[in-house]
């Protein structure tokens, strides 16, 4: 009987779950969620391949030429990579809705912009 | 910070004139309340004795072996209230066996039953070495974290699982009752095989590592970078506290100066993370006593501390948040006021609870003077955390043992001494008060600064033991860095296990009707999937229960419906 007022007081309001997916929960602006690169800005260091945790980046090629994939499969949103870029060429959305019914749906594939690559340099020597 | 204090000086000056100068092979002062002793094999036992019985070491918070490439390494972490002492001891590869401590701490039963697993160390006098964390069937000779074990190699090893251990038989008129192992997503599936006479539990034997991931070799094979993340998946609810422990320590490693602001935003954030854990608790020792509707209310309420964890952070339960360094985040001026506020209402709510939860008769009922734990009992068996600080006795490592900028803020540590499961609750609900001051206090004295600080990505050659109160007890972590950028060794005790052998105490004498609350009061990640299976010996009928089922059961048993498991399986 000691929960009778709070029992009295809910009587009269809607539930307190939402009809998810009719209608969704608001997300915080700092949410992390479904990772993006800014290829122009991407230097190609690869250090958010070699930071993470769990396998979810991986550079093909190498330096200002390189592409990337991205596993959501295996991404935990940690935000390591994106910590760790030092051009700050990675950015968690909030995008949170990421289910998907195969593994090509989970992939993420950057590639470098075609228009503004610059005419072809001579490579730059081996560090 | 290479600073001895005095009084670790004269335990150790005492302990060389109690066992031998030269039983004291090494002493080491890394700073002020940490002590690392060696001594050879044959004085472990009179070391640990001495220790216990005239320096007051009755805490043995766990036991870490080693394998460092030239023999194995066991190092007993004993505390008392101001001081960590970690008495280490060696063994050869020829030779790797040990005498036993568990004479005279029984709290070791089961570290050393995890590092004969784990290292191969063999514990002579130890009354039962079979596997703890390793399946059953595991191949005897290898031992995991061996340095010679390659991941590969574990993987291959392992035949599959074995037939279940042949059962002994109980004497007459007991059954014998197996309870779990659980769901496999929790983080600490445990299994508990009950002697039943009649209504009363005799004994209880505990077997986990049913989803041992083997983090600790995971950590080994992984950067110190990357192991920021990784140890924050050791727990899903209480992520906060391995985080913190890690950083600290490895702060430490580094020698790194964290400026105030970053101690003070920690602390919030750590104290939050037990808010929202406590909540979590408070709803599910509703659920298990079927009293669903404060399971309802209280977890509707937890949403707050979440969403607010959620805006703070990024994320509802794995922050990210604390790196080598500081935080990735820093609190907005906005949100800190949100939090204080949220803080108000979350206070308010854990005084109405704690008026509910003493008033409703059904509920008290149901916990008072159930699953009672002696004080002595609490201390030989090493328990921690609220559990332990409902037998009234007053440990907490925020208190004992400072962390982030625990010394710094006032607040009190919450005991009670009804040694019982209404203890266990109202000692979380006390603390739930205490940690929204906590936070109040930390964000409204938040010192300038930055939130993070520059760290190195290699980590300096040296040994570190780091400890946090987490929401469920004492967390301790030992760390061993080889000047790489990975460790040698990472050790780490979840206070579930800790809690292990107490829980067993709790259980003997009491009714087969009080195994989910009793199981459920040291806050274990409690899963509802575990299956009983009934023996009637005397007619050889053979019945299943869900956990439902034992629910179902409780409440008759309340109402007086039913006297024993025979008679619920002739009614339904």
């Amino acid at each position: 009987m000691a929960m009778i007022g709070e029992l009295l007081r809910s009587l009269g309001k809607r539930p307190a779950t939402r009809r998810y997916p009719f209608e969704k929960s608001e997300v915080p602006t700092g949410l992390r969620g479904k990772l993006v690169y800014d290829m122009v800005k991407c230097i190609g260091c690869g250090l958010c391949e070699r930071d993470c945790p769990a396998g979810a980046i991986k550079m093909i090629g190498k330096g200002k030429t390189s592409e990337f994939e991205v596993y959501l499969d295996r991404c935990t949103f940690c935000s390591q990579c994106e910590y760790v870029c030092p051009v700050d060429a990675i950015a968690m959305t909030t995008e949170w809705e990421l289910a998907g019914f195969s593994k090509q749906d989970l992939t993420l594939s950057f590639k470098r912009p075609k228009i503004e690559a610059p005419a072809p340099q001579p490579p730059a020597q081996a560090q | 910070m290479k600073l001895s204090s005095p009084q670790e000086l004269e335990i150790v000056e005492r302990l060389k004139t109690a066992i031998g100068a030269d039983s004291v092979l090494e002493a080491k002062f890394p700073r002020p309340r940490r002590l690392f002793v060696t001594v050879p094999k044959q004085s472990l036992q009179s070391a640990a004795r001495y220790l216990k019985e005239s320096e007051g070491f009755s805490h043995l918070s766990t036991v870490t072996g080693l394998d460092n490439g030239k023999d194995l390494e066991v190092i007993y972490h004993l505390n008392r209230v101001d001081v960590e002492l970690s008495l280490r001891t060696k063994a050869s590869y020829d030779d790797p066996t040990l005498p036993t401590t568990t004479g005279i701490i029984p709290g070791s039963v089961l570290y050393e039953r995890e590092v004969h697993d784990l290292v191969g160390v063999s514990f002579e006098g130890h009354p039962d070495l079979s596997p703890l964390v390793l399946p059953d069937g595991w191949p005897a000779t290898l031992h995991p974290l061996r340095k010679n074990m390659t991941i590969e190699q574990i993987r291959s090893a392992y035949p599959g699982p074995a037939a279940s251990p042949p059962q002994e038989s109980p004497e007459e008129n007991t059954f014998l009752v197996p309870f779990g192992p659980q769901h496999p997503a929790l983080k600490e599936p445990e299994s508990f095989t009950f002697k039943v006479d009649g209504e009363t539990v005799v004994e209880v034997k505990p077997r986990i590592g049913y989803n041992h991931r083997g983090v600790e070799k995971a950590l080994e094979n992984q950067t110190w970078i990357q192991n920021q993340i990784l140890i924050e998946r050791v727990c899903g609810i209480c992520s906060c506290s391995h985080t913190q422990c890690y950083t600290q320590g490895v702060e430490e490693l580094l020698g790194l100066q964290i400026p105030p602001r970053i101690h003070y935003l920690r602390t919030a954030l750590f104290e939050l993370n037990r808010i929202h854990s406590h909540y979590l608790w408070l709803g599910v020792a509703g659920h298990e006593i079927g009293f669903d509707t404060l399971f309802m209310y209280v977890w509707r309420d937890r949403e707050i501390v979440m969403d607010i964890l959620e805006a703070l952070t990024g994320n509802r339960n794995t922050y990210s948040m604390n790196i080598i360094g500081g935080l990735r985040r820093d609190f907005t001026p906005e949100m800190i006021e949100k939090t204080k506020k949220a803080m108000d209402i979350l206070e308010q709510k854990a005084k109405e609870y704690k008026k509910l939860v003493l008033a409703e008769p059904t509920l008290m009922k149901r916990v008072a003077r159930v699953g009672v734990l002696r004080p002595r009992d609490a201390i030989d068996t090493c328990a921690v955390g609220p559990t332990m600080r409902a037998c009234g006795i007053k440990r907490d490592v925020r208190a004992d043992d400072p962390h982030a900028s625990y010394s710094e803020i006032p607040f009190n540590v919450i005991t009670y001494d009804g040694c019982d499961i209404a203890s266990m609750t109202v000692v979380r609900l006390d603390e739930l008060v205490e940690s929204t001051h906590i936070v109040k206090y930390a964000l409204s004295h938040l010192p300038d600064g930055p939130a993070s600080v520059r760290a190195p990505r290699r980590i300096p050659q040296g040994e570190v033991v780091s400890r946090v109160e987490a929401p469920r007890g004492e967390l301790i972590h030992y760390q061993r860095s080889n000047g790489t950028e990975k460790p040698e060794r990472y050790k780490l005790r979840c206070p579930t296990l800790a809690n292990v052998p107490a829980v067993v105490k709790m259980l003997t004498g009491g009714n087969v009707a009080d195994i989910p609350i009793a199981l459920a009061a040291i806050d274990p990640c409690f899963s509802c999937t575990d299956r009983m299976t009934f023996l009637d010996e005397r007619t050889g009928k053979r019945w299943v229960w869900s956990e439902d089922d034992l629910k179902r059961y409780s409440r008759a048993c309340a109402a007086g419906k039913v006297k024993n498991p025979v008679q619920m399986a002739n009614v339904g």
